[in-house]
C-alpha cells in the first residue's frame, strides 16, 4: 500500500547490494516496514515490537523503562540486535535495552525468528533483529515531526538527505522526553509516578560516495544517548536511581563487484557507555572488521566466503586491568537453487573468542520447496536445521568477584517446519504463514548466589517449543485501503535441569516467557484519511522458575487517526493516537506501574 | 479471608451465647437424687470470653443454690476427647464464684485449631455435679512458623509465607492475602514484638508494621530510611539499622540508625555511626549494634540513646543472640564467635576458626539458649554448624550440609533451614532434628531468610 505519509522514500529500496538476507529464511511476521512502524516513530523500537509482533519484550514499568526482548520463549540474551551485521547488544551485560533505540532513526526493523547463529553469530538463538536503514537517496528531502502527548512525552525528529548517484548525505536526528507523571493506585491510595522520566535523543549520518573504478564508500555513525530515572517498585515513591547510557556507533565500509560477484570491507568502531547514579561507569570499546567475497554468476549458485575479526577493549571498575577479549569468526554461506521450486540455503560459522577452550561449529540447512506455483497461489513448505550459540559476556567472564573463565557457550540445536501461503486475486493479497519449531538448548548461563557475591555458570538446559501463526490480508477497492493483519505465538519453554540441587524449577515454564502472545491490526485509509486499531494481548507470565508466583494476562488497545495533505512537494501528516484506550490496569513487569490511557497528537511534515 | 469467616462465626457465636444468658442450667449432683427446685444448683451458660491458639477463656455463674449444699469448689472442665470432661481432665477452678456474679476462668498451653468439650463443674458436700456440655475452639493460627521470604531485589517480590507444624499447610503470600496489596519490596529483617510484625524492607526503603495475627499492615514508614537492615524494640522505641547509601565505589560510608516512636510510628531521631551498622539487639535497657563493616559493638542506652559502650570484636560482627546465662554472642566474618559479658561490656571468650558463611552471617539460638546454630560453609556446600555455648573450640564438622542455604530458625526439636534456590524460582524450607536427620521440607517465597515462630 502506497501511504506516503512516511519519509521513507529517503531511502533506497535496496538496501545493500549483496543482503545477508539472501540466506536467511523468508519470514513475513517479522518485518516491520514502514507502514507497521508508522504510529510507533515517536516511540522505541521495543514499544513497535510489544504491540505489533508476536514478540514480547519485558519492559520495567513505562515508557523509556528497561525493555529486553524475548523472542521465540528464548531469554533476553539470546536474541541478537544488529546494525549493519554488527551485535550491538550490550557486550557487558549481553542484552539489549530495546527502549534505548528509536524506531525513527531506521526504515525498517527486521525480526529474523529462529536460530540463526551461523549467519548472524552469537547470540542468534531466538533470533536477531535487524535495523535497516537504506542509503541517502537522489535529490533532497526534509522532514520534521513533532509529537505532544500525555504525561509529559514531547518527541522531536528531523532527517535531512541530499544525494546523487554518485554521493550522498542523510542526517536524522530525535529528541525524545517522558516525564511518565502518571496516577498510581497502590494500598488504597493514590499518587503520581516518581522517578519515571526518560531522555532519548540520537543523531545519524549516513553518507556514500562512488568512486571512479565502480567502488562505493559508505559511512553511517550513530550517536545514541539515553538517560532514565530507574522506575522504582509500585509504591516506593523515594527512589531516586538513574542510568545513563551512552553510545557511538560508526561503520565504514568500501565495496564493489568484481567478477561475477561482489567483496565488500568494513571497519566499525563501538563505543558504550554506561554509568547507574554515580557509581564508576563500564566503558567498552570495541573494534569489529568484517569482509567477504560474494559470488552471483550463476543462478543455480550464490555463495559467500569471509570472516569477521573483533576485538573488546572494556574499562570496567570490576574487571582487571587491560583485559581485553578477541572474536574470530569465519564464515561461508551458499544457497543452491537446482529448480524454480525448490531452494536450499547451507551456512557454516567457526566462532573462536579468546578463553574459550574449544571452537564450535556452527552449521545451518535450510530446505524450501514450492508445492503450489501460479498466477494466485505459491505455497512453500520449509524446513531448518540449525545449531545455535552465545558466547559468555564480558561480565560473565570477567566480573570480579564472580566472573568465570571456565564457562562454555550456550549451545543449542533448533528444528523447525513451515508452511508460507501467498493468495494474490486482483488487489487482494492474502499471507498467512504457520510455523513449528524446537530448540533444545544447553549450558545456559545463570548467575547464581556464591558466598556473599554472584557467580556465573552453565547451569541450565532448556526445551523449547513453539507454534507462530501470521496472517496479513491487503484490500484495495476503489479510493479505499483495507489492511488486516494478526499473529500469535504460543510459547512452551520449559527448564530441563533444576539449580544446584532444588529441583522446583524442573519442567517448569521460565519466567517472563508467555506462553501466549497475540497481536492484530485493522487498517482502513481513503482520501488521505487514516485510522489504524492494534490490538495486542500478552499471556500471564511466571515471575519466577518454580511458577509459583504470576502476573496476569493483559490486552491493550490502541487507536491512530491521520489525515494527510499535500500540494506540490510538501505534505502535512496531522494525527492523533489513544493508547489503551479502555484504561487497562496492567504490569508488564512485576511490581512496576504503567500508564493508563493515553494520548499523542503528531504533525509531520515532509519535503520532497 | 478463611480467617476472617472464622471470626465472623466466632463473633455469631458470641452473640447468639450472650443472647441466651438467661436460659439456667441445672446441675445435677452425683449420686444425689435431686428433688424439686428447693435442691436445685444453678450455673449459667458456659461461654467463651477469648480464644487465641493456645489459650481459651471461659465464665459461667451461679445463679441458684440450694441451702442444703455447701459449695467448696466451682470452676470449669475440659478435654478434647469427645464426651464429658470431669475432674480428671483439664481443670481450672474460680477464684471466687459468688451467687450471681460471673467468674472467668483460663486455660493455656492448649493445642491450636484443636476443639475442647467443656462444662461447669461444682464440688460440694455432697459431692460433685456438672452442667451441659458446651463446644470451644482454640484458634487456628495459619501456621506456627512464619517464614521471612526476602525477595529479588530487582522485584520487590518479598512476602511472609506461613507453615503449620499441625496440619502441615502452607500459605505463601499471608501479607497479601490479609491486606490485598502486596508487600512489595525486599525483607531484610523482621521481628514480632508487642503483638506486632516489624519488617524492615529495602527497595523500597521502609518500616512495615503488620498486625503479627492477621498479618494486616497496621502503618509503614516510608521516606526515612536508606537501606535499612535490622530492627530490635523496647518499649516504645525502635531502633532500626541504615547501611546508608552506597558512594560511588560501591562503599557505604554514611550508616546510621534511625530511631523509631512505635506509638506514633515515626522516626524521631537518627544516629550517625561510623561504621555500617548490622544488627540491631534489645537487652535490658540497651541496644547493641554490631558494626559489621569495623570490629565493633556499639551500646546505646534506650532512655537518651546516648552511646554508653564500645565492645570490641573480631572483624565484622554480624548477627547476636542472647544465650541463657544472659551473655551476648556475635558471629564475625572473620570467622569469629564471641561471647561477651553485657555487665562488663567484654568479650569473655572468643572461638576462632567458625567456619561461617564470612558475609552476611545467619546465627540463632535455641529455646534452652544453650546451643548456638550458625550457617556456613563446608567445602564447596552450605552447611550447618551447631555449637554449645559451652564449648571452647569451634566444631570441626557440619551439622547438616547441602546447597542454597539463606536462613536459619531453630524451634523445639527441630531446626529449619531456609534454601533459597539460587534466587531463580521460589525457594523452600528444609525441616531437621537436632541431630541434623532431615525430617521433611515445605514450599517457601522468593529467597527465604529467617523464621518468627509462634
Amino acid at each position: 500500500m502506497a501511504y506516503a505519509q512516511e519519509a521513507d522514500t529517503l531511502y533506497l529500496q535496496a538496501v545493500e547490494v549483496a543482503d545477508v538476507e539472501r540466506y536467511a529464511q523468508e519470514r513475513i511476521a517479522g518485518q516491520l516496514d514502514s507502514l507497521t512502524l508508522e504510529p510507533f516513530r515517536s516511540s522505541s523500537i521495543g514499544d513497535a515490537l510489544q504491540q505489533s509482533t508476536g514478540v514480547y519484550i519485558k519492559q520495567y514499568g513505562a515508557e523509556g523503562q528497561l525493555s529486553s526482548i524475548t523472542l521465540r520463549g528464548t531469554t533476553s540474551s539470546q536474541t541478537r540486535l544488529s546494525w549493519h551485521g554488527i551485535d550491538i547488544n550490550s557486550q557487558t551485560l549481553g542484552q539489549s535495552d530495546f527502549s534505548s533505540t528509536p524506531t525513527f532513526l531506521f526504515s525498517d526493523i527486521t525480526v529474523h525468528q529462529g536460530a540463526s547463529s551461523a549467519l548472524f553469530g552469537s547470540g542468534s538463538i531466538g533470533g536477531t533483529v535487524q535495523l535497516k536503514s537504506g542509503s541517502p537517496n537522489q535529490g533532497a528531502l526534509f522532514n520534521v515531526r513533532q509529537e505532544v502527548g500525555s504525561f509529559g512525552k514531547v518527541f522531536s525528529g528531523m532527517k535531512a538527505s541530499l544525494g546523487n548517484a554518485k554521493r550522498g548525505l542523510s542526517l536524522a536526528a530525535v529528541n525524545s522526553i517522558v516525564q511518565n507523571d502518571f496516577e498510581v493506585a497502590f494500598r488504597n491510595e493514590t499518587y503520581k509516578q516518581n522517578n519515571a522520566a526518560s531522555d532519548l535523543k540520537a543523531i545519524k549520518l549516513n553518507g556514500f560516495y562512488r568512486m571512479a573504478g565502480g567502488g562505493r564508500l559508505t559511512a553511517d555513525v550513530w550517536y545514541n544517548y539515553h538517560f532514565r530515572e530507574i522506575q522504582p517498585i509500585i509504591g516506593d515513591q523515594s527512589g531516586e536511581d538513574q542510568l545513563r547510557n551512552v553510545n557511538w556507533r560508526t561503520y565504514l565500509s568500501y565495496d564493489q563487484s568484481v567478477n561475477s560477484g561482489y567483496i565488500k570491507s568494513g571497519l566499525a568502531v563501538v563505543i558504550d557507555h554506561q554509568q547507574y547514579n554515580e557509581s564508576s561507569p563500564t566503558n567498552l570499546k570495541r573494534f569489529i572488521w568484517d569482509g567477504y567475497y560474494e559470488y552471483l554468476g550463476s543462478e543455480l549458485i550464490t555463495y559467500r566466503l569471509g570472516a569477521d575479526i573483533e576485538l573488546a577493549l572494556p574499562d570496567v571498575g570490576a574487571y582487571e586491568n587491560n583485559t581485553r577479549q578477541w572474536r574470530y569468526a569465519p564464515h561461508a554461506f551458499a544457497k543452491f537453487t537446482p529448480l524454480n521450486e525448490f531452494s536450499a540455503t547451507a551456512n557454516l560459522r567457526v566462532p573462536y573468542q579468546s578463553n574459550q577452550k574449544a571452537v564450535p561449529v556452527i552449521p545451518s540447512l535450510d530446505l524450501t520447496y514450492a508445492v503450489v506455483t501460479n498466477q494466485k497461489i505459491t505455497t512453500k513448505v520449509g524446513a531448518q536445521v540449525a545449531r545455535a550459540f552465545r558466547f559468555p559476556t564480558l561480565n560473565d567472564l570477567y566480573w570480579q568477584p564472580g566472573g568465570n573463565l571456565n564457562l562454555k557457550p550456550e549451545d543449542g540445536v533448533a528444528a523447525e517446519l513451515g508452511l508460507d501461503f501467498a493468495w494474490v486475486k486482483g488487489n487482494l493479497d492474502v499471507r498467512y504463514q504457520i510455523d513449528h519449531y524446537r530448540s533444545w538448548l544447553s549450558e545456559m548461563i545463570v548467575w547464581l548466589p556464591a558466598d556473599g557475591y554472584w557467580s556465573p555458570d552453565n547451569a541450565q538446559d532448556v526445551h523449547l517449543t513453539g507454534v507462530e501463526n501470521a496472517l496479513k490480508v491487503n484490500w484495495t477497492f476503489s479510493e479505499w485501503q483495507f489492511g488486516l493483519s494478526s499473529g500469535h505465538t504460543f510459547n512452551r519453554s520449559v527448564n530441563e535441569a533444576g539449580f544446584m540441587g532444588n529441583e522446583s524449577s524442573n519442567g517448569k515454564q521460565l519466567p517472563y516467557v508467555p506462553k501466549h502472545k497475540w497481536n492484530a491490526r485493522v487498517q482502513l485509509a481513503r482520501g488521505g484519511w487514516s485510522v489504524d486499531l492494534r490490538a495486542a494481548h500478552t499471556g500471564k507470565r511466571y515471575t519466577e522458575a518454580s511458577n509459583t508466583s504470576e502476573i496476569d494476562a493483559y490486552s491493550l488497545y490502541d487507536a491512530h487517526f491521520s489525515k494527510q495533505l499535500s500540494w506540490n512537494s510538501h505534505e502535512l501528516v496531522v494525527g492523533a493516537s489513544v493508547k489503551n484506550i479502555w484504561d487497562t490496569a496492567y504490569q508488564n513487569y512485576e511490581l512496576r506501574a504503567t500508564p493508563g490511557r493515553n494520548y499523542l497528537f503528531k504533525l509531520n511534515y515532509i519535503f520532497n | 479471608m478463611k480467617k476472617n469467616l472464622h471470626i465472623l462465626w466466632m463473633i455469631a457465636l458470641t452473640l447468639f451465647a450472650a443472647a441466651c444468658e438467661d436460659s439456667a442450667e441445672e446441675i445435677v449432683l452425683d449420686g444425689i437424687s435431686v428433688d424439686g427446685a428447693a435442691t436445685q444448683i444453678k450455673v449459667s451458660e458456659l461461654t467463651l470470653v477469648e480464644a487465641s491458639a493456645s489459650k481459651l477463656s471461659l465464665k459461667s455463674s451461679l445463679v441458684a443454690m440450694d441451702d442444703d449444699f455447701s459449695v467448696t469448689e466451682v470452676g470449669v472442665a475440659i478435654s478434647s476427647v469427645p464426651g464429658e470432661p470431669t475432674l480428671s481432665d483439664l481443670t481450672v477452678s474460680a477464684e471466687s464464684f459468688d451467687l450471681d456474679t460471673e467468674f472467668t476462668v483460663e486455660f493455656e498451653g492448649l493445642t491450636p485449631g484443636t476443639v475442647y468439650y467443656g462444662r461447669v463443674y461444682v464440688t460440694t458436700d455432697k459431692g460433685t455435679g456438672y452442667g451441659d456440655v458446651r463446644l470451644f475452639s482454640t484458634e487456628y493460627f495459619g501456621a506456627d512458623v512464619v517464614v521471612i521470604n526476602e525477595g529479588n531485589f530487582q522485584s520487590g517480590d518479598g512476602s511472609f509465607s506461613t507453615y503449620n507444624t499441625q496440619s502441615q499447610e502452607t500459605n505463601l503470600s499471608v501479607f497479601a492475602a490479609a491486606n490485598g496489596y502486596p508487600l512489595a519490596a525486599t525483607i531484610q529483617n523482621a521481628v514480632e514484638f508487642d503483638g506486632m510484625i516489624y519488617a524492615v524492607t529495602n527497595a523500597s526503603d521502609k518500616l512495615e508494621i503488620l498486625d503479627a495475627g492477621s498479618f494486616e499492615s497496621e502503618a509503614y514508614i516510608s521516606g526515612e530510611f536508606s537501606n535499612p537492615y535490622a530492627f530490635a524494640a523496647i518499649g516504645t522505641k525502635g531502633y532500626v539499622t541504615n547501611w546508608g547509601p552506597f558512594n560511588a565505589n560501591w562503599q557505604l560510608e554514611e550508616s546510621t540508625i534511625s530511631v523509631v516512636d512505635l506509638n506514633e510510628h515515626k522516626v524521631v531521631k537518627t544516629i550517625n555511626v561510623e561504621e555500617q551498622a548490622q544488627h540491631v539487639l534489645a537487652v535490658n535497657g540497651s541496644f547493641y549494634v554490631s558494626h559489621v563493616g569495623g570490629s565493633s559493638i556499639s551500646v546505646y542506652n534506650a532512655t537518651d540513646d546516648s552511646k554508653t559502650a564500645t565492645i570490641a570484636t573480631g572483624s565484622g560482627p554480624d548477627k547476636m543472640v542472647m544465650d541463657a546465662e544472659g551473655d551476648l554472642w556475635v558471629i564475625c566474618r572473620s570467622g569469629e564467635l564471641a561471647e561477651i559479658n553485657l555487665t562488663t561490656n567484654e568479650v569473655s571468650k572468643t572461638i576462632t576458626g567458625i567456619q561461617g558463611l564470612a558475609w552476611n552471617e545467619k546465627m540463632v539460638i535455641d529455646e534452652s539458649g544453650s546451643t548456638l546454630y550458625y550457617l556456613g560453609t563446608s567445602g564447596e556446600d552450605k552447611a550447618v554448624y551447631s555449637l554449645a555455648t559451652s564449648a571452647e573450640v569451634a566444631p570441626d564438622a557440619p551439622l547438616i550440609t547441602g546447597s542454597n542455604f539463606y536462613g536459619i530458625g531453630v524451634k523445639g526439636d527441630v531446626i529449619y533451614v531456609a534454601d533459597n534456590n539460587g534466587y531463580q524460582g521460589n525457594g523452600q524450607v528444609l525441616m531437621y532434628s537436632l541431630a541434623g536427620e532431615e525430617k521433611g521440607s515445605f514450599p517457601a517465597g522468593r529467597g527465604p531468610n529467617g523464621f518468627i515462630f509462634r
